[in-house]
């Protein structure tokens, strides 16, 4: 049936082969126009799972403000200067970030008495201190615990910091805020940087260094707005004193270094392939007409771009970075056309195979149509730019390729190969050698590991690096907590679940392992019944006793009688609820760290060690609160981990399916068949091995190469058997050589790619590709030989 | 037209002389830095007097400060009541009579006291080229030396301190008083007496009792 309808569309073609080679000079033409016009994106995400965890923690970090920040590190680099020309260096450059690019720029705390501020944050204790925190105050009201407080009163102030402890001794003489103050000073280590505010700037401990915050609208995403702004920064940096050693630290740097990288590699590894094609091709078939093996693959491969970015709108580097592997696989049906003609000396030979062909090519494109059915967008994109490229690669082989050979002159034979070579070396030693080698790469790949952590796909230059590490070293910023965020349409409701969710959290987590922003400012209900709680507390006779003990004891501690006057000037100033502090620059920078507002609503962060327990913990909290959830690095990762596994699984297994489903169509023999996966079976444990020998982990990518390597090997086994099967005289041993050999070739080129994903890519193939090749040729034609040639002839 | 040109000219002589008076002051202040940074471990008693609107009498502290180069610093009391603070690097540890236990606390996560902290050492090891940004320098006494820093109107300090007098030796090679005014009338002078420059230190200094 195959070969019958396919006579009636080679006939048809050849009826109109003008119009035919017209459409398709034609089709090449406009899509190579059309690949100015693309557009291309660096964005990792596309490669991630869209898994629920996964997806969360993705829309949590597009919609909070952490990606729209870069930060400007400014260093001393002479021990001439002073820290007082740091900062002069750091005003001018503020003065000079002037572009649409940029909404903000702050260099450090305004307004800067930190204990001004401090004391004016405490004057809101009515409303902060829980009602029984406040009643222990009531055993304190008496002449044994008054000496107490005001003898350890002036013992503080007479200690070198003294003067700056004044006002807050003079403001709570009971220390009744003092947990007011812890809870402070943790939100403040919770900031995450070892800073000192010092003439309004942020300064490191050795007064060496500054930063500033830049506040950004381009988007990390969009690489254009992300290199315009690196670029404008750079420039301005260039303007800074010699002394003066500056960084940018910014997702923005990763996303144009990322850029940058991945755009050699492609230029790099085309180049490469494109050479090695060229020489390939020349030196094995000697013929210049040849070279139509590459431009068939490269015209489809162009088309291919522009189908799949009509479809998709944009294309991701790192599928176009796979163009140089598409191509060696596509070129595949050429070499084997060729390959049939001039063993053959006749044009039919096509017709011969065809149907081989059509099944191997239907075998790949099964392969990468099983990423279809993965929720990963990037394996779409790759699926529909292979498949495009095989399918149109395979119809002008077929179609328009045997035309091109039409009236030129009859190349020079190639020696027919043997179809079925005889073994120098013995079948069984073929046979057992393969059995062994499996068995040792087996060994090696159960020490394999899986890599799942996304920051293994950032190929950000070590400069970026290097200045990130040192920025953390100078301001002792550690590993990145974790994050309990609350969501909420309102900012009250925000804050009302956030409390709730903190008071449940903390005896498991631990107080001083929670940052939450309760501690610093409850929710309205809260702040409400404290104040109500701290009037009646005080109001009539407490008020009375605490003045009346102080005026008894201060002066035998040497107190002046005013001295605690402003705690009773304050005692009420902070009892409304409708007051907050949100005029203080302190509270509002703490403010801006824990609490933003998306489209949606207002979301309330709280951090915590990124450790598996807590993270566990938390996780099975938020479940039972809607609108909370966790965004943890490790959990993030564990979660793609997780869904990659999940969707490796379900690929393979469907691949494996269609492979197999295939195979047995074409091969109509269960006995072939198995036979068939024995490439199959070698590349996959060679890819295993080779990466546990290497001492690299598999990844996501690797895993998704794996599957391409399966789908391609699967090919050369059943080329091989086919042919011996229908006892061909096609040349199918050089095909699958040469086919095997470009391949290889794209694949290869990939290992001189900085991108680790692409390198991971590169490396998959070209081991699973030799593993599965060779043992194609040797263990397949072996296998063929003792248990069917052999059978069949003794019956 | 006279007149005007009358008027640049004192202009333009004031404004030489401003300038003059601050290239000498930095002269001055770089050559005492100099000297000061010569000063690799330090041993002084000291008498503290502070007049504090919160005590109803002036207090007078007695005791002793010890500095050894790069990052160790001691400040005994012993009268009217026992205590010792050593700072080393990012650490502080304190003692006192009353509650006579050690406490332990990191510069970095107490800002305030950090700040606190960072003033005195700025104040006791004499790197002064690095207040100007936040203070005006003046000298005001040429023998001895005395300087008056003054916060400049926007710098945190000025919302605390009115200004720092700092008198030196005759030799220069250290400092012999150091006065302080606060914004709310409080002073704090504090005298230095048997100032020992570059012997060894006593380990023992470094120690809580």
């Amino acid at each position: 049936m195959f070969d019958k309808y396919f006579s009636i569309i080679s006939d048809y073609v050849s009826a109109h082969k003008r119009q035919a080679a017209i459409i398709v000079i034609s089709l090449v033409i406009l899509s190579s126009l059309g690949t100015l016009f693309i557009k291309y994106d660096n964005n990792i995400e596309l490669m991630l799972p869209k898994d629920g965890a996964v997806l969360l923690s993705l829309r949590f970090l597009r919609q909070s403000h952490f990606s729209d920040k870069a930060i400007i590190s400014l260093g001393l680099n002479s021990s001439q200067q002073t820290t007082a020309e740091l900062i002069l260096a750091a005003n001018n450059l503020v003065g000079q970030l002037n572009s649409p690019l940029i909404l903000k720029v702050s260099s450090g705390i305004a307004g800067n008495n930190p204990q001004e501020q401090i004391n004016e944050y405490l004057k809101f204790a009515p409303q902060l201190i829980p009602p029984d925190e406040l009643a222990k105050t009531d055993s304190q009201l008496n002449t044994v615990e008054i000496n107490k407080k005001l003898g350890s009163a002036y013992n503080k102030l007479l200690t070198p910091g003294g003067s700056f402890l004044m006002p807050f001794i003079q403001a709570d003489p009971l220390g009744i805020k003092t947990g007011i103050l812890g809870n402070l000073n943790q939100i403040s280590n919770a900031m995450g940087y070892n800073i000192i505010i010092e003439d309004g700037h942020f300064l490191s401990r050795d007064k060496k260094h500054t930063f500033l915050i830049v506040n950004t609208n381009a988007a990390l995403t969009d690489g254009f707005s992300a290199r315009k702004l690196v670029n404008f920064l750079k420039d301005k940096l260039r303007l800074l004193p010699k002394y003066i050693d500056a960084d940018i630290i910014a997702g923005h740097m990763h996303a144009v270094s990322n850029e940058d990288i991945i755009k050699k590699d492609i230029q790099r590894t085309a180049g490469i392939a494109m050479i090695a094609f060229l020489a390939v091709f020349l030196f094995t078939f000697r013929d210049l007409r040849a070279l139509i093996f590459l431009i068939i693959p490269l015209g489809a491969v162009v088309i291919a771009m522009n189908i799949s970015a009509l479809v998709f709108g944009k294309l991701s580097y790192f599928i176009i970075g796979l163009g140089a592997v598409i191509i060696g696989v596509a070129d595949d049906y050429g070499i084997h056309a060729y390959v049939a003609v001039h063993t053959s000396g006749s044009k039919k030979a096509i017709n011969q195979i065809a149907k081989p062909l059509t099944i191997a090519a239907a075998t790949t494109i099964s392969v990468f149509a099983t990423f279809f059915f993965s929720s990963i967008q990037g394996y779409h994109q790759l699926a529909l730019f292979a498949i495009s490229s095989i399918i149109l690669c395979l119809l002008f082989v077929l179609l328009i390729f045997p035309h091109l050979l039409k009236n030129k002159t009859t190349p020079k034979t190639i020696p027919a190969q043997i179809v079925k070579p005889q073994a120098i070396i013995p079948d069984k030693l073929y046979i057992w050698s393969w059995i062994l080698i499996i068995i040792i790469l087996a060994g090696f790949s159960f020490k394999s590991r899986f890599n799942s952590d996304i920051s293994q796909f950032d190929a950000s230059s070590k400069d970026i690096v290097k200045a990130e590490d040192e920025f953390n070293r100078i301001y002792g910023r550690g590993e990145q907590p974790a994050m309990l965020v609350t969501s909420a349409d309102n900012l009250d409701q925000a804050l009302e679940k956030n409390e709730k969710l903190y008071l449940q959290a903390w005896p498991f987590i631990g107080k001083e392992n929670l940052a939450s922003f309760s501690l610093l400012w409850p929710s309205l209900k809260t702040r409400r019944a404290n104040a109500l709680f701290w009037e009646k507390f005080w109001r009539g006779r407490r008020e009375e006793e605490l003045k009346l003990l102080l005026d008894q004891n201060a002066l035998q501690y040497n107190f002046s009688k005013d001295a605690f006057q402003p705690f009773f000037d304050n005692l009420y100033l902070g009892t409304d609820p409708a007051q907050s502090p949100d005029n203080l620059e302190l509270f509002k920078n703490i403010k801006e760290r824990f609490i933003q507002k998306n489209q949606v609503g207002w979301q309330i962060l709280s951090f915590f060690p990124d450790k598996d327990e807590f993270t566990a913990y938390l996780v099975k909290l938020s479940r039972e609160i809607p609108g909370t959830f966790v965004v943890s690095r490790k959990a993030f990762s564990k979660a793609i981990s997780n869904s990659i596994t999940r969707e490796v699984i379900f690929l393979s297994l469907l691949a494996a399916v269609l492979v197999l489903a295939l195979t047995a169509v074409l091969l109509k023999n269960v006995k072939l068949t198995l036979i068939s996966l024995v490439s199959v079976v070698s590349a996959i444990i060679s890819i295993t091995g080779t990466f546990s020998i290497f001492g690299i982990a598999l990844n996501a990518a690797a895993v998704i190469a794996s599957m391409m390597v399966v789908g391609l090997c699967i090919d050369y086994g059943v080329f091989m058997l086919y042919s011996f099967k229908h006892e061909l005289n096609t040349g199918t041993v050089k095909a699958i050589w040469v086919s095997a050999l470009t391949t290889l070739i794209g694949a290869f080129s990939l290992l001189f790619a900085r991108h680790p994903v692409l390198f991971s890519v590169g490396l998959t193939l070209v081991a699973g590709l030799l593993g599965g090749y060779i043992s194609s040729q040797t263990v397949i034609p072996a296998l063929y030989r003792v248990f069917i040639e052999k059978k069949t002839k003794h019956k | 037209m006279l007149k005007k040109i009358a008027l640049l000219v004192i202009f333009m002589l004031t404004c030489c002389g401003v300038s003059f008076a601050d290239t000498q002051t930095l002269a001055l202040i770089k050559e005492l830095e100099g000297k000061l940074s010569g000063v690799k471990t330090l041993e002084t008693d000291f008498i503290q007097k502070k007049k504090m609107a919160i005590f109803a009498k002036p207090v007078i502290l007695e005791g002793k400060v010890f500095i050894q180069e790069p990052d160790l610093f001691a400040w005994h009391t012993n009268k009217p009541v026992r205590y010792i603070m050593v700072i080393k690097g990012d650490l502080i540890k304190q003692w006192d009579q009353d509650s006579r236990q050690m406490q332990v606390l990191s510069l970095a996560r107490n800002p305030t006291f950090s700040v606190a902290i960072n003033q005195m050492k700025v104040w006791f090891k004499g790197n002064y080229s690095s207040l100007l940004n936040e203070y005006e320098i003046k000298v005001i006494g040429r023998n001895p030396v005395i300087l008056e820093f003054t916060p400049k109107e926007n710098a945190p300090a000025a919302s605390l301190i009115n200004k720092v007098n700092i008198t030196f030796q005759n030799d220069e090679r250290y400092i012999k008083k150091i006065a302080i005014v606060e914004k709310n009338q409080d002073t704090t002078e504090l005298a230095f007496t048997n100032t020992k420059l570059n012997n060894p230190i006593n380990p023992s200094n470094w120690e809580l009792k």
